[in-house]
C-alpha cells in the first residue's frame, strides 16, 4: 500500500500535463480538466453579468468579492485562486 | 384434495393460514425447524407454506475461481449454494420439497407483483419437481381475512408466467452488469496493491450516482449573479405588513438603490383591492412514491425506511400493498366498509362519519396507473397494540390522506391590496378559509394559514415605515436528498418502484454518497468519471431506461427475455473487454483515490484545540476501543495528549455539519436496523466531565463529616 503523503500522479501532473489546478486529465484543447474548465467557462459570463449589475466592477475586485461568497462553487474558488497569482492569463488561453 | 399453499414469507403464511382455516385456527408445525400451517378447508387439507424471499439466486455456472472475471455463464441455483451467509435456506427449501410430496393442487399466494411471481414460480419449479406448470394464482391486494379468502375461491388458472419471467430477466440483467463491472473495478484496485476494498457499480446503480455527480459538478461551477430585493413594510394598528415589490428582483444595483431613494418616507396610496376565489382540489391517493416523498416531508423517513414500515401494515393486513404505481381506488375495495373501520378509532371518527353521509362517494384520482395493484389505502383494520411507534405514524398519513381522497375541494378568498407611490407599486397579499374542504382532512400534513389584510379602505393613505434594497445572488441547485434522487430516478425510468429505494442505501453503503443532503465522496467522483471516459454507456440514463422499457415488453408479452438478454450482452462485452485491457490503468487512478479516501474518512477537518495539528479516528492497541486523538504519539514525536470519546458500536462517519455549541465536527454512528447517532465528541465529553464533577462533588459531601 502507497503510505499517505506520497504525491499523486495527479499532483506530479499538475502544470505540466494535466489541468494548471488540480493535474488531473484535461478536457479537450483546453488548460483546465473538464470540471475546472466549466468553472472557468461559467466565472467569465459571470464577469459580464456582475458588470452589467454594478455597471462597473474592476477584474480584480470581482475576484475577491466573488470568493468570499457563499454560493461560489468549490472548483470557482480553486480558479479564482489560480487566475488571482496568474492575472495574465485572464487574457485568452490560460495555458 | 390436498392443497400446499406458497407465501412469501413466514409472517404472510400465518395470515393466508388464519383466512383459509375454517375456524381461523390453523395449527403451526415444524418440518426440520421450518415453520408451515396445516388448515381444515371445505376442499380438504390445505398446507401453508412459506419462503423467505428468494430461495433462488443466480450462480455462476461452471468451477470458476472466485473473483474471476468476465463470467458470461450463468445458472439459478439454491441460495444457499451461492451465498454463505444464506445457509439456513438449505434446510428451508427441503422442508417445501417434503411438504410438496403427495399434493394434488399447488398455489402460488406470494405477492402479487414481479418479484413476488418469480419467488413463487421458482419454489414451485424446483422444490415442488416442477409444479409450476400445473400451479395456480392467488391474485390479493389487502391480506384481510375477506379479501385473501375471496381470492383462495377465484383463483387465476395459472401462474404470471410472463411476470415472472421479465422478473427472472431483470435478475440476470443486473447480474451479468454487476458482477463482471464490479468484479473489474475491485480487481483493479487490488492488483495495484491498495488493498481490499468493495466497488461496485451496475445497471441502475451507475447512472443514479451519476445524477448525483452532475449535480455536484453543476454546484462546484457555479457563479453566483447578483441581485437586489426590495424589502419594504407599513405600520398599521400596532402590527407590521411586509410589502411586495411590483419586482421580484432587481438586476442592477442602480435601479435598487433608485427605488429605495424615492420611496423612503413616501405616502403609500390604496389604489386597489382585489379578491377572488382559488379553489384547490383534494390530493391523489397514494402510490409508492408519492408516499416516500411525502413520508421524507413530514417525519424524515428514507425512502426504505418508509417502504420497510409500509411493508409491515401490509402484512398486519391494515393498508394494501404498498409497491404500486397506481394512484387510483377502484369502487371494489369497498369505500364504505373502509370508512367505517376507521370511524372506529377517535381521531377519524367523526371526519369518517362526515364521510359515510355522502351517499356518492367518489375519490379524486390521478394520471398513473399499475394494472396489479390499486393505489395504497388502509383496509379498515385499526392498528393493535405491538404496532410501532413509525408505523403508526405511517397510518396515520394513509388513513388521513385516504380519507381526503373522497372530500371536497378547498376554497380560500385570496386577496391583494395595491398600494401606490409615485411610479413604483407594492402589494399586500391576504388569503382566509371559506371551505376547508379537504384540508380538514389531511390536518396536520397540510399547511392552510390564513393571513389577514389591513384595514384600508381604497384611496386610503399609510406612511412607509421602512424600505431598504438588499443584495443577493442566485444559488446552485440544492443537491438530492433520498426523496427528490428516488423521484429522478422514477422520472427516468431507472429501476422498479421496490429497487428504487435500496440502490440508495447501496450507494451509502458503498462509500460513494455522504450525508442527507447527498454529496458524492471523491471515490464517487473519480468511479463516475472513469465509466463516463470509458464505457459511457455504462452510466447513461437513456440506455437503462431502454433496458427497462424491454422488460416492460416481456411482461406484456411482446418481446421475449432471450431477445432482450442477447442485447444486452452484445453492448457488455466489448465494453468489458475494453475494461479489462485498461485494468492497470483503472487500477492506479482508483487505488490512489481509494487511499486518499480511506485517509480523510478518518481525519478531522476541526483541528485540535491544544497544539492546532490533525485530529484522527484512532484505535487502541490495547483495549481495541476507538477515539478522537493524534495518530502515533507513542513514537515520541507527538507530545500533545488531547483525547475525546468517540460512540464504540456501529459504523463511524465524520459528518460535514459542525456543532452548533463548539463548533467540533460531528459523528454518526450508524448500527444496522438503528437510527443513526448523531454527536458531538467535544461536547460529550464535556458533559461526561461535568457529570463527573457533580458526582465527586456528591461524594465528598455525604462523606465529609458532620
Amino acid at each position: 500500500m502507497k503510505p499517505l503523503g506520497t504525491p499523486t500522479h495527479e499532483l506530479i501532473n499538475k502544470g505540466r500535463n494535466g489541468c494548471v489546478v488540480c493535474g488531473s486529465e484535461l478536457a479537450s484543447d483546453r488548460a483546465f480538466c473538464r470540471s475546472h474548465g466549466r468553472a472557468e467557462r461559467n466565472l467569465r459570463s459571470g464577469y459580464d453579468a456582475w458588470n452589467r449589475a454594478y455597471e462597473s466592477i474592476s477584474l480584480e475586485n470581482y475576484l475577491v468579492r466573488l470568493a468570499k461568497v457563499s454560493e461560489t462553487g468549490a472548483e470557482v474558488k480553486e480558479i479564482i485562486r489560480y487566475f488571482q497569482a496568474n492575472p495574465d492569463k485572464w487574457k485568452g488561453n490560460p495555458t | 384434495m390436498k392443497t400446499l399453499v406458497v407465501c412469501e414469507k413466514p409472517d404472510a403464511a400465518a395470515r393466508v393460514a388464519r383466512a383459509l382455516d375454517a375456524h381461523g385456527q390453523p395449527s403451526r408445525e415444524l418440518e426440520n425447524g421450518v415453520p408451515y400451517f396445516q388448515c381444515d378447508t371445505r376442499d380438504g387439507p390445505v398446507i401453508v407454506c412459506s419462503a423467505l424471499g428468494h430461495l433462488y439466486s443466480l450462480g455462476v455456472k461452471g468451477k470458476v475461481p472466485r473473483r474471476f472475471y468476465p463470467v458470461w455463464n450463468y445458472e439459478w441455483r439454491p441460495k444457499h449454494e451461492v451465498e454463505k451467509k444464506s445457509a439456513r435456506l438449505k434446510n428451508w427449501i427441503a422442508a417445501i420439497s417434503r411438504l410438496s410430496k403427495g399434493v394434488d393442487r399447488f398455489v402460488n399466494a406470494t405477492d402479487y407483483d414481479i418479484e413476488g411471481a418469480l419467488v413463487g414460480y421458482q419454489i414451485l419449479k424446483h422444490a415442488c419437481n416442477g409444479a409450476d406448470a400445473k400451479a395456480q394464482r392467488m391474485k390479493f391486494s389487502t391480506m384481510t381475512g375477506s379479501e385473501l379468502k375471496s381470492a383462495y375461491e377465484h383463483l387465476m388458472p395459472h401462474l404470471d408466467f410472463q411476470l415472472a419471467e421479465a422478473g427472472q430477466c431483470r435478475h440476470e440483467l443486473d447480474w451479468l452488469y454487476g458482477i463482471n463491472l464490479s468484479r473489474v473495478l475491485t480487481e483493479s484496485v487490488v492488483k495495484s496493491r491498495a488493498g481490499y476494498v468493495t466497488l461496485t457499480t451496475g445497471r441502475v446503480q451507475g447512472p443514479t450516482l451519476k445524477f448525483v455527480v452532475d449535480r455536484e459538478e453543476e454546484i462546484g461551477g457555479h457563479v453566483p449573479i447578483p441581485f437586489w430585493t426590495i424589502e419594504a413594510s407599513i405600520k398599521r394598528e400596532n402590527r407590521a405588513y411586509s410589502l411586495e415589490y411590483e419586482k421580484d428582483k432587481l438586476t442592477v444595483l442602480r435601479d435598487a438603490e433608485r427605488v429605495v431613494g424615492e420611496c423612503t418616507k413616501s405616502t403609500l396610496t390604496v389604489t386597489d383591492i382585489d379578491s377572488h376565489e382559488t379553489r384547490q382540489s383534494p390530493p391523489f391517493p397514494f402510490d409508492l412514491s408519492t408516499l416516500q416523498s411525502e413520508a421524507y416531508r413530514h417525519y424524515g423517513y428514507s425512502p426504505s425506511r418508509t417502504l420497510a414500515s409500509a411493508q409491515r401494515l401490509y402484512v398486519d393486513a391494515l393498508i394494501s400493498y404498498p409497491r404500486t404505481s397506481s394512484q387510483k381506488l377502484p369502487p371494489d375495495i369497498g369505500y364504505e366498509n373502509i370508512l367505517r373501520g376507521l370511524s372506529g378509532r377517535t381521531e377519524y371518527s367523526s371526519l369518517a362519519g362526515q364521510l359515510l353521509r355522502n351517499p356518492n362517494l367518489r375519490p379524486t384520482y390521478g394520471p398513473k396507473e399499475d394494472p396489479a395493484h390499486p393505489a395504497i389505502y388502509p383496509t379498515g383494520e385499526l392498528p393493535r397494540n405491538g404496532v410501532g411507534y413509525q408505523e403508526l405514524r405511517l397510518f396515520d398519513l394513509i388513513a388521513r390522506r385516504f380519507m381526503a381522497t373522497f372530500a371536497d375541494t378547498s376554497v380560500r378568498l385570496s386577496s391583494r391590496m395595491r398600494l401606490e407611490t409615485g411610479p413604483h407599486k407594492f402589494f399586500l397579499h391576504g388569503s382566509r378559509v371559506l371551505v376547508p374542504g379537504w384540508t380538514e382532512f389531511y390536518r396536520p400534513y397540510v399547511k392552510d394559514e390564513e393571513q389577514e389584510l389591513p384595514n384600508l379602505a381604497k384611496g386610503a393613505t399609510v406612511q412607509m415605515s421602512s424600505i431598504k434594497a438588499l443584495e443577493k445572488f442566485t444559488e446552485p441547485p440544492p443537491r438530492y436528498n433520498p426523496s427528490s434522487l428516488l423521484r429522478k430516478m422514477e422520472e427516468e425510468n431507472l429501476g422498479t418502484k421496490a429497487t428504487r429505494a435500496d440502490i440508495i442505501e447501496v450507494l451509502y453503503r458503498r462509500n460513494y454518497l455522504k450525508d442527507q443532503r447527498m454529496q458524492p465522496t471523491p471515490l464517487a467522483l473519480k468511479v463516475t468519471s472513469l465509466l463516463e471516459k470509458y464505457c459511457p454507456l455504462i452510466v447513461d440514463a437513456a440506455f437503462t431506461s431502454k433496458l427497462e422499457g424491454l422488460m416492460d415488453e416481456i411482461e406484456a408479452g411482446k418481446t421475449s427475455r432471450r431477445t432482450v438478454l442477447v442485447e444486452a450482452l452484445d453492448h457488455i462485452r466489448p465494453v468489458m473487454l475494453d475494461l479489462i485491457s485498461r485494468e492497470s490503468e483503472l487500477g492506479g487512478v482508483l487505488a490512489e483515490t481509494v487511499t486518499a479516501q480511506r485517509a480523510m474518512d478518518v481525519t478531522f477537518e476541526t483541528s485540535c484545540p491544544e497544539c492546532g495539528s490533525q485530529l484522527k479516528i484512532v484505535k487502541s492497541r490495547k483495549t481495541g476501543k476507538r477515539f478522537v486523538g493524534h495518530a502515533g504519539p507513542w513514537d515520541g514525536t507527538h507530545k500533545c495528549n488531547f483525547i475525546l470519546p468517540l460512540p464504540q458500536f456501529g459504523t463511524l462517519t465524520l459528518l460535514a455539519k459542525r456543532c452548533s455549541v463548539c463548533g467540533f465536527q460531528m459523528v454518526q454512528a450508524k448500527s444496522p436496523g438503528r437510527r443513526p447517532l448523531v454527536s458531538c465528541p467535544r461536547c460529550y465529553a464535556e458533559k461526561m466531565r461535568a457529570g463527573r464533577a457533580v458526582e465527586k462533588r456528591a461524594v465528598e459531601v455525604t462523606s465529609s463529616p458532620a
